[in-house]
């Protein structure tokens, strides 16, 4: 079942050791440049913790560097904490922030009321 | 928990009120110090205690504390009770509280204050004031004595559950069972309504009052029919209202268009209206119309609501399907109302067609009589005339006294018929006169040479009979026999049998056929084909023989054998008991045998060999007839010859001419002169004379070729030609007779040649005339259509018939193939192909028949069923065809029609649902009309319908424009009307609505140049009506189904089950209805729950509202049994009181998660399955018995033990979701636990999920289906990770993923748990492992998680050191650090964080929800 997960990309090897969802083909993180005056794009997939966090956190400011604004697609996400949210916080002060969630997903409801996140960036629930 | 004295009173009361968040907050705002109680700091013991239970409860409790009973209450019960009396209502006396129910609750609180023994009220009815109005309710409760800590009486707790949605739903389900019951029983309209009537009036709390208002057949007004609940000249109820009224009481022209309305009762003319059983009169009423399909409304139903309940949409439901019940009731007595009508009208048709036969069976007597008695005398006149003369008279003597016969049987029914027979019963002799008439027929069966029996000794009593009827049953049976006996013998026997006199009239003649055996006696029944002396008759003598005997009170009976002969025996009873008194006379009233005889014995004697030579000798007995009025009639003279003879004269010598014509003319004939030959052919077919007579020699067309042409044409082929010549000798004659000239005159001739030459032709040709008129005329009379053919095809004759039903007449004639009725092959090429068919036959075979499709000369189609026959012409020699053909058009379609429906009916009745109906609909009227395309609209709310069609329309092409208009026109027709309509280019459309509503209509799509015909439009009507009909059916049932439904699913109510548990209810498939199974989950105390499934006996609300009774009653139960084999037992007694509630089968079990056990007992049911892992399932069948009140007397109900395994998965479910036809319960069983154990570690939705449809049929469920999973939790999870192994995190929160469905836990608290504890995990590696000695040893973490009742605790344990947040800031900033302990008591109820040297614990604890 880890045939999909690119063995260059650790994060994958791990979470797929441990029984996490994978099966991604397409990276964990993605930065999608856009057009002009469009936001650039982030996809975000999997778990983001401490171990994979620098790398969620350079393809924000990847995009806040190219870009105007930035999108970032939260929906395949299925675990995020508190550095997470801080790395969202980060970019959504420097440049224009939406965030897409699952309102299923763990970046919903409490997160992103108690993290503030809800004030500073805008907030898009997919279902 | 104890207190300190001195606290601030602050933190005390936040810990005494610490077990419940929400509810606590709110009772640590209430001034407590301005209560009886006091500061929560001074609270004894016993009210502290007391209260942390109420608060920890999830059971919906409230209690009473102190002097003046101060109100206290937990989440639950503020959520399901106290609505919005929360939070005003901490903290105050409870007689304030619940002051609108204090002269309810409040005795009741006294006697617990008083006695200190507990209460119990089931269902009691309140009226709260909690949603800002008096609500009805229904509440189960038991108040309990609070004590403090000295032990007295110092308050009491409330444990509550609200029955309302139960109570209200079994309510209106019995008002519905009720109206519903007993649809067996026919009523009238009246009876119909005072029956629903008196059903509403029994629900009086729903239905405080009701109206019922009927439509006149116009509309115009409504008048009251029934009410209940309110005194009649009311305001409110008029007892009519006009649709014209600017202001009515109720909104009568909205009601007609088949709107509901909801009406505010106020205003003067609602004053004073009746309450019902309430204190209160209703504020509103729903006036809902009585629906009819197809038409407008037949009146409407005024339901005044209750005021003490909201409108909602179980509600509205509940008051449409009365009004449905309703409906339908009225439906089904005024149509069986029309069958009556239409039963008397078929018997007043009767009656009218008996009266036209009496009368006209008269009629015809008179001039029989004036035809009978003149010939009588005519063939006494001319006894001495010519034997042919006596022969004529003689024929018409016969017919005359045939039809005589024939008119007064048919008077003799008549009379019987309209009871109007007078009959005179006399004692007779029966064996002497039936002797009498037998010896009448003695000569004739002489005659044939057949031996005649009579075996008639005296009997020893008299027998009553009408003479004359008794001359015609015997004359009847004795002419039939003789007719249908060719050898052997008849015989007639008189007997006496017990009581009853025998007489047997037997013959060994041809016999009765066995079929034909039953229809014997049966009116103008002729038994065809059977060999016999005259194939007269009309079938009506045996049918009157047997009217005859039936009013003598006897019966007759044939047996027969065929080919061996017939016996008829008639019984009859002695003496006059049997007979009335009225009609009795003295013996010797009759003469012994009437002039009646003489007609059947004259027609008999017909039948016989040489009967027609020999027909002067029959007419010698003078003949007295009945219906003869005396034998003085003075016959009319006959005038001498009707007509002079025509001669048509053909010459084109002008002086022979008129000499001919002068010469016949004196002589009596009518002459008409012509020029030559042509100009003869041309009068002789305009109007053919009895004789031409021709010179040979004449221009344009000679003599002989006149001839030829006469003869080549069928109409002319016999008219006597007579040529005349100058030419003399042999050979001139022989070449004038070659070519068809009956006689040939050599110039000169005298005028006594021509004369004598003219009269004989004339005489030649009258015979041949006669013949002719006759033919015509018999061909002319006939009903069916009558034709010849010449060999190719070419019809040359036809009668009028053939006009008639084809439109063509004679002047058409000749008709050459291929003849104009013939269909047209671009048309019609179907009908084309099987005309041209036919025809082929028609010309190649010596006879057959077939049944073709021609059209009439105005365009129709017509139907025909010819009969044909190849003949060779007498004249001619050539081969004709001769033909008869019937206009089976209206059978044809009929049989069409019928065919199509009977098809048309099984295929609907295949499909399900109503889409799928109309696809199927739309497929089988296009077949069976031939349409091109045929469309079906739906409309709903909106303006935009559902199309649907065959063949299916492409989806991006919805119907053309033609069609969408027509549908949308049609569909605000009456129903059952059709439309023909234009469609696009050229087109024909035929449409037609569905119902009377305009929500749906059918159209179908001619192809361009097939006129759309009246069968065709018969028949598109025929099948939408019942498409019609069939739907309306399947709307009502699908509406009714879905209310039975969501009843069912209110009262399954819980909808919050407590944590770990799932449930699913299905109902069966339709159209199997929904069933009874129910399941429930009740919390008990000390942490054990209640668990119960069932099943009741039956189907449909009666089974459902029995579903409800029990499982109420089983809520409490069991709540008060001590264990589930008590708690069975009082059921048991509860199910023995409850009509339909026996045999139900109920497990009921007792969890208690604390101690891994489940106490259980069974009932009849299928045994639950505990399932723990991989296939291995245990069955909780260690307890099983008997269905609920089964149980003999003297027998307990058992109850057992077993283990719960941590994390095994419980599952209690009915029948439905196991039993299969011709399968092992077993086989079902062990296929249902490999599916729970295959989803043993998933949450309890999910394997409730999988269950459900890893077992759903390929059909559907057939029987509804309730499931019920609980999942025991699961051992505490333990794992430990290495803080500097990169992975750590991945591993710990990968197995805590697994771990929490597996304990029941859902994906939203799972979710919150995954992260609170990632959280805490994170901060142990990230801050455990900084700044750490690189040779120290490494940082172990540590997670256990652990489920119990209601609640998860995880504890997170690191052996490294752990950073505070920074202790200034209650909220750090954005972006900042620290909101990892923030989001940990943010999502969590409980955060404990244990710092010490040695490493620090977090402890986090979740509440779970239901």
């Amino acid at each position: 079942m880890t045939n999909d997960a690119s063995p260059a990309d650790p994060a994958h090897d791990r979470l797929a050791g441990s029984g996490a969802p994978v099966g991604r083909p397409q990276a964990q993180f993605e930065f999608l440049p856009s057009g002009e005056g469009e936001p650039a794009l982030v996809r975000a997939a999997g778990d983001i913790d401490l171990t994979n966090l620098g790398q969620f956190q350079a393809a924000l400011d990847q995009a806040a560097a190219s870009s105007s604004g930035i999108t970032a697609d939260m929906t395949a996400v299925t675990y995020c904490d508190s550095a997470a949210t801080r790395a969202l916080i980060i970019a959504a002060r420097r440049t224009r922030l939406t965030i897409q969630v699952s309102s299923a997903g763990p970046l919903s409801g409490t997160l992103l009321r108690v993290s503030g996140l809800d004030q500073i960036a805008a907030v898009v629930t997919l279902d | 928990m104890a207190l300190a004295a001195d606290s601030e009173s602050g933190s005390v009361t936040a810990e005494a009120f610490a077990a419940d968040k929400e509810v606590g907050r709110d009772l640590a705002a209430v001034d407590w110090a301005a209560t009886p109680l006091g500061p929560p700091g001074s609270w004894p013991q016993s009210l502290q205690t007391a209260v942390d239970i109420l608060l920890s409860s999830r059971f919906s409790m409230w209690m009473a504390w102190g002097p003046r009973l101060t109100f206290f209450c937990n989440a639950s019960y503020r959520r399901d009770t106290l609505g919005r009396k929360y939070p005003w209502a901490l903290g105050r006396p409870a007689s304030e509280v619940w002051e609108e129910i204090w002269g309810d609750i409040g005795p009741r609180i006294d006697t617990v204050l008083a006695t200190g023994e507990a209460t119990w009220d089931e269902a009691l009815l309140l009226f709260l004031e909690r949603s800002g109005y008096p609500e009805e309710s229904y509440h189960t409760f038991s108040y309990s004595p609070l004590r403090d800590d000295a032990g007295a009486v110092v308050g009491m707790l409330c444990v509550v559950s609200e029955d309302t949605e139960r109570v209200i739903g079994e309510r209106r389900m019995a008002t519905l069972r009720d109206l519903g019951s007993d649809p067996s029983v026919v009523r009238t309209e009246q009876e119909t309504l005072e029956f629903a009537g008196r059903q509403l009036d029994r629900n009086q709390r729903d239905l405080p009052f009701t109206l019922t208002y009927l439509f006149d057949n116009d509309g115009a007004v409504a008048r009251l029919s029934a009410s209940t609940g309110i005194a009649a000249g009311h305001r409110a109820a008029p007892a009519t209202l006009a649709a014209g009224d600017p202001d009515p009481v109720w909104p009568v022209t909205a009601l007609l268009r088949g709107e509901s309305a909801l009406i505010s009762l106020d205003g003067a003319r609602f004053a004073d209206l009746p309450a019902g059983t309430w204190s209160g009169p209703p504020v509103q009423a729903l006036v809902a119309p009585l629906a009819q399909q197809g038409s407008a409304p037949y009146g409407f139903l005024v339901a005044a609501l209750n005021r003490y309940r909201p409108l909602d949409e179980d509600y509205r439901a509940f008051v449409g399907l009365v009004a449905g019940h309703l409906a339908a009731g009225i439906a089904s007595a005024r149509s069986y109302q029309d069958q009556q009508r239409r039963a008397e009208e078929l018997a007043e048709l009767d009656r009218a067609k008996t009266t036209f036969f009496s009368n006209i069976s008269h009629e015809f007597r008179t001039p029989l009589t004036l035809i009978m008695g003149p010939l009588e005398e005519l063939q006494r006149l001319l006894a001495d005339a010519s034997p042919q003369a006596r022969e004529e008279l003689e024929v018409i003597s016969r017919n005359s006294l045939r039809l005589g016969k024939l008119v007064n049987t048919l008077l003799d029914f008549s009379r019987i018929e309209a009871g109007r027979m007078q009959a005179s019963y006399e004692p007779a002799d029966i064996a002497q006169v039936t002797a009498e008439l037998a010896s009448v027929f003695r000569s004739a069966i002489d005659r044939v040479g057949l031996a005649f029996e009579v075996d008639c000794p005296p009997l020893p009593e008299p027998v009553y009979l009408d003479r004359g009827m008794w001359e015609k049953v015997v004359l009847n049976l004795l002419s039939n026999a003789l007719k249908f006996t060719f050898d052997g013998s008849i015989r007639i026997a008189v007997h006496a049998g017990d009581g009853e006199a025998l007489v047997t009239v037997a013959d060994t003649g041809i016999g009765i056929p066995e079929q034909e055996m039953p229809r014997l006696f049966e009116r103008f029944h002729r038994i065809e084909n059977a060999r016999s002396r005259s194939n007269e008759g009309s079938g009506i003598g045996l049918a009157l023989v047997q009217e005859l005997i039936q009013l003598h009170g006897g019966t007759i009976t044939a047996s027969s054998t065929e080919g061996a002969g017939t016996t008829f025996t008639i019984h009859l009873p002695f003496g006059p008991a049997h007979l009335p008194a009225g009609a009795l006379v003295p013996a010797g009233h009759s003469a012994t045998v009437s002039a009646t005889a003489v007609p059947f014995v004259q027609e008999a004697l017909r039948w016989l060999p040489g009967a027609a030579q020999d027909g002067g000798g029959t007419g010698t007995a003078p003949v007295h007839e009945a219906i003869m009025p005396g034998d003085d009639a003075d016959p009319s003279p006959q005038s001498g010859r009707a007509l002079p003879a025509r001669v048509l004269v053909a010459d084109d010598n002008a002086d022979m001419r008129e000499y001919l014509a002068r010469l016949l003319r004196t002589a009596g004939y009518e002459v008409t002169a012509v020029t030559d030959g042509q100009a003869a052919l041309a009068a002789v077919r305009a109007d053919p004379p009895d004789l031409v007579i021709s010179d040979v020699m004449m221009p344009r067309l000679d003599g002989l070729g006149l001839v030829a042409a006469l003869r080549a044409d069928a109409r002319t082929a016999a008219l006597p030609v007579l040529l005349l010549s100058a030419r003399a000798g042999q050979e001139a004659s022989i070449e004038g007779l070659r070519a068809g000239a009956d006689d040939y005159l050599v110039k000169p001739f005298s005028a006594a040649e021509v004369l004598a030459r003219v009269r004989a032709s004339v005489e030649l040709a009258r015979v041949r005339a006669q013949h002719a008129r006759w033919r015509t005329a018999v061909v002319d009379s006939m009903q069916t259509a009558f034709f010849v053919c010449e060999e190719d095809g070419t019809v040359i004759e036809i009668n009028s018939a053939f006009t008639d039903i084809l439109g063509y007449g004679l002047d058409g004639l000749p008709y050459r193939p291929i003849q104009p009725w013939w269909p047209s092959p671009e048309v019609d090429p179907e009908a084309y192909r099987q005309v041209a068919g036919a025809f082929t036959g028609f010309l190649d075979q010596p006879q057959g028949g077939y049944t073709v499709p021609v059209n009439h000369r105005d365009g129709q189609r017509v139907w025909i069923t010819v009969a044909f026959n190849q003949i060779q012409d007498p004249y001619t020699g050539r081969s004709m065809i001769v033909g008869t053909f019937r206009d089976v058009t209206a059978e044809h379609y009929a049989v069409q029609r019928e065919t199509a429906l009977a098809g048309f009916a099984a295929a609907l009745a295949a499909a399900g649902e109503i889409s799928e109906m109309l696809t199927t609909a739309a497929r089988e009227i296009a077949a069976k009309v031939h349409a091109r395309q045929v469309t079906a609209a739906l409309w709903s709310s909106d303006d935009k319908p559902a199309i649907t069609g065959w063949p299916r329309p492409a989806p991006s092409q919805g119907a053309s424009s033609a069609v969408t208009e027509a549908l949308d026109f049609v569909r605000k027709q009456l129903a059952a009307s059709v439309a023909v309509l234009p469609g696009d280019e050229g087109a024909s459309l035929l449409a037609a609505p569905l119902d009377g509503t305009g929500s749906s209509a059918i159209a179908a799509e001619f192809p361009a140049g097939r006129p759309v015909g009246a069968e065709v439009r018969e028949l598109f009507s025929v099948l939408t009506s019942h498409l019609a009909q069939v739907l309306a059916k399947a709307r009502d049932y699908e509406q009714a189904r879905t209310v039975a439904l969501t009843l069912q699913h209110a009262i399954l109510a819980p909808t919050e089950l407590p944590h770990g548990f799932a449930a699913r209810y299905t109902p069966a498939v339709p159209p199997l209805e929904v069933g009874g199974d129910w399941y429930d989950v009740i919390p008990l105390p000390g942490q054990r729950t209640g668990v119960v499934v069932g099943d009741c006996v039956g189907r449909g609300l009666p089974a459902a509202a029995v579903m409800g009774q029990l499982r109420s009653a089983s809520q409490a139960v069991l709540l008060r049994a001590p264990g589930p084999a008590e708690a069975l037992a009082d059921l048991d007694t509860f199910a023995s009181r409850i009509p339909g509630a026996e045999c139900a089968s109920v497990f009921c079990a007792i969890l208690d998660p604390a101690a891994g056990t489940v106490t259980y007992s069974c009932a009849g049911h299928p045994p639950p399955l505990v399932v723990t892992s991989g296939e291995d399932y245990r069955l909780l069948d260690q307890a099983q018995s008997l269905p609920l009140a089964m149980l003999p007397a003297d027998w307990q109900r058992s109850q057992a033990t077993a283990t719960l395994p941590p994390g095994s998965t419980l599952m209690l479910y009915t029948d439905g979701l196991v039993e299969r036809r011709n399968q092992s319960l077993d086989i079902g069983i062990d296929a249902a636990a490999a599916t729970v154990a295959e989803h043993a570690q998933d949450h309890p939705d999910d394997v409730a999920d999988q269950v459900m449809s890893a077992m759903t049929p390929s059909s559907g469920y057939e029987d509804d289906v309730a499931v019920l999973i609980y999942r025991h939790p699961p051992a505490p999870l333990t794992v430990q990770v290495t803080a500097d192994d990169p992975s750590c995190l991945a591993l710990l929160r990968a197995r805590l993923r697994q771990w929490l469905p597996a304990a029941g836990i859902g994906h939203r608290e799972a979710t919150d748990i995954m992260i609170a504890a990632g959280e805490a995990a994170a901060n142990a590696v990230e801050h455990a492992t900084a700044g750490r000695a690189a040779e120290a040893a490494p940082v172990q973490v540590t997670l256990t998680a652990r489920a119990a009742h209601t609640m998860v605790q995880l504890t997170i344990a690191d052996t490294g050191s752990w950073r505070h947040p920074p202790a200034d800031r209650e909220q750090p900033a954005p972006g900042t650090r620290g909101h990892g302990v923030i989001f940990m008591h943010a999502l969590m109820d409980d955060v404990a964080i244990d710092p010490s040297a040695h490493g620090t614990t977090v402890t986090l604890t979740k509440e779970l929800k239901p």
